[in-house]
């Protein structure tokens, strides 16, 4: 992406006088191209954007498209939840040769935690507090009247509350078969056991964020400033984003910090659900990272990390294959011991930078 | 051929490892070199491995489908009897579609047939144990 090429698209979408000072693409961002867009007006002084563009491939590691997510944020810029605020989507244009891209406002703040990582009391009350801001504002989707705020106008919707998982996993059991590679016994086996154990009790069908957590959300002094990174929302079970929250748990307590999420939200998380989920969320993830194989097969997507993610979902399906057969909680437990450490190192990762 | 390709992208690897990223300072050349470093890595396995592990597969698979007929769930009848490159990875995927198959009718049409459901398990147990020294790749992040 050009300074000048920015430069002049915005100039014609928002101010003849508009002035890139500076560009600056976010890392690590796989599933698109985020661009920091630092810029300033002579009537309005500095002002700071965020562009995101679909790769050139067409898509990264998320198999849905930038127009879902960009009407999620439509929908929820005028809700209590804290976001960017959105400010146009288009796809077709000359710019960005013709890529699919949304710009937002940029909000103050880091996708890191500084000192979240640092030893002794001060490191200990600050992860405290970042897990329990976390928890309160997973808390706060989670009780978000999805519908008011016509959140059911775009996600695809399961035919009841108690359906919450087994309507997400056949989404996603189509997703992979459409757009998977290859044929793979070892996860068609998985995916069938996993559908003989889906809980079809849910308690309640919630607006769900999917990727959560530090590297995900804007923090500003320990608080989450902007809940960023839409791509995978969806109406689901909320132990989908407990499952999908990136080490997220190994900061505090977790007694203490599930406590926290209920008091909030008013209602408990059922364990056999969240177990579930933490299996579901290793499917997924395998069906994002592998499903770019066919961009990468047909020479559309060359980045060298298209296919060493690919490998490393491979070895994601072989722990899926090793829990196969075992009770629910059993199998969670077990595949927590090489998934969550993966995890956890992520998240470590992000708050070292 | 002298050198073994396995030995030429091990230097390419350990060049890049060891003399090429401690230079590195920009987060994306960095993050590319991770993933090459791992893409090598897993290439030099592979090259060694593949044809080994893809041939053994291929004869499981027939193997396993011959039992899983004698239980109850026949396999088409136009399936490779042997195999051997060059078609060897199109021979494996026919193979794969066809155990997919058989899985897909296991579960639906004879949801009770515990005797073809444990032959199923057991062969993709030994599927993914037999793929593992390619997956084997260490601790570091992909990117």
């Amino acid at each position: 992406m050009e300074r000048d090429a920015v430069q002049a698209y915005f100039r014609e979408r928002l101010d003849p006088g508009f002035v890139v000072r500076s560009l600056k693409q976010t890392y690590p961002g796989m599933s698109r191209e985020t661009w920091m867009v630092f810029g300033e007006t002579p009537a309005a002084g500095p002002q700071d954007f965020v562009l995101r563009v679909d790769l050139p491939s067409g898509r990264g590691v998320v198999p849905r498209s930038l127009k879902l997510e960009w009407g999620v944020y439509q929908r929820l810029w005028p809700s209590p939840l804290p976001v960017a605020e959105p400010l146009w989507y288009d796809e077709g244009l000359p710019f960005a040769e013709g890529r699919a891209h949304m710009v937002r406002r940029m909000v103050e703040g880091s996708t890191t935690v500084p000192g979240v990582a640092e030893p002794g009391p001060a490191g200990d009350e600050l992860r405290r507090r970042v897990a329990l801001e976390h928890a309160e504002k997973l808390a706060q989707i989670h009780s978000l009247d999805w519908r008011a705020w016509g959140l059911d106008e775009i996600l695809p919707l399961p035919p009841s509350p108690a359906e919450a998982l087994s309507h997400e996993l056949q989404l996603w059991k189509g997703i992979w078969l459409e757009q998977r590679p290859g044929p793979s016994p070892a996860m068609l086996e998985v995916l069938y056991w996993l559908e003989s154990e889906v809980p079809r009790d849910c308690a309640r069908a919630c607006l769900i964020k999917g990727n959560n957590g530090i590297g995900e959300e804007i923090w500003r002094d320990a608080r989450i400033a902007a809940l960023s990174d839409w791509e995978l929302a969806a109406v689901g079970d909320p132990s989908e984003d407990w499952a999908f929250s990136q080490g997220m748990l190994a900061l505090w307590d977790p007694a203490e910090v599930f406590a926290h999420y209920e008091r909030v939200a008013g209602f408990p998380l059922s364990p056999r659900a969240m177990a579930f989920s933490r299996l579901f969320i290793a499917f997924k993830a395998y069906v994002c990272m592998t499903s770019t194989l066919r961009a990468v097969a047909a020479g559309r997507d060359l980045r060298p990390v298209t296919p060493a993610l690919a490998l490393s979902a491979l070895a994601r399906e072989s722990q899926l294959v090793s829990v196969l057969g075992m009770d629910v909680e059993a199998a969670a437990a077990a595949l927590m011991g090489g998934g969550e450490s993966r995890q956890s190192s992520y998240a470590g990762r992000l708050r070292a930078e | 051929m002298k050198p073994e390709a396995t030995d030429i992208v091990r230097s390419v690897a350990a060049g890049l490892r060891d003399r090429v990223a401690p230079s590195v300072t920009d987060p994306w050349g960095e993050s590319v070199l991770r993933s090459v470093d791992l893409l090598l890595r897993h290439l030099a396995v592979r090259l060694e491995h593949e044809t080994d592990i893809l041939f053994a597969d291929a004869l499981d698979m027939r193997e396993t489908l011959a039992r899983l007929a004698t239980l109850g769930l026949p396999a088409p009848t136009d399936l490779p009897d042997s195999f051997a490159p060059p078609a060897l990875r199109a021979q494996h995927e026919r193979l794969s579609l066809a155990f997919e198959e058989a899985i897909r009718r296991l579960h639906e049409e004879q949801p009770a047939n515990a005797a073809a459901l444990a032959e199923v398990r057991a062969y993709v147990a030994r599927r993914v144990t037999r793929e593992r020294p390619l997956l084997d790749l260490g601790t570091g992040l992909p990117f």
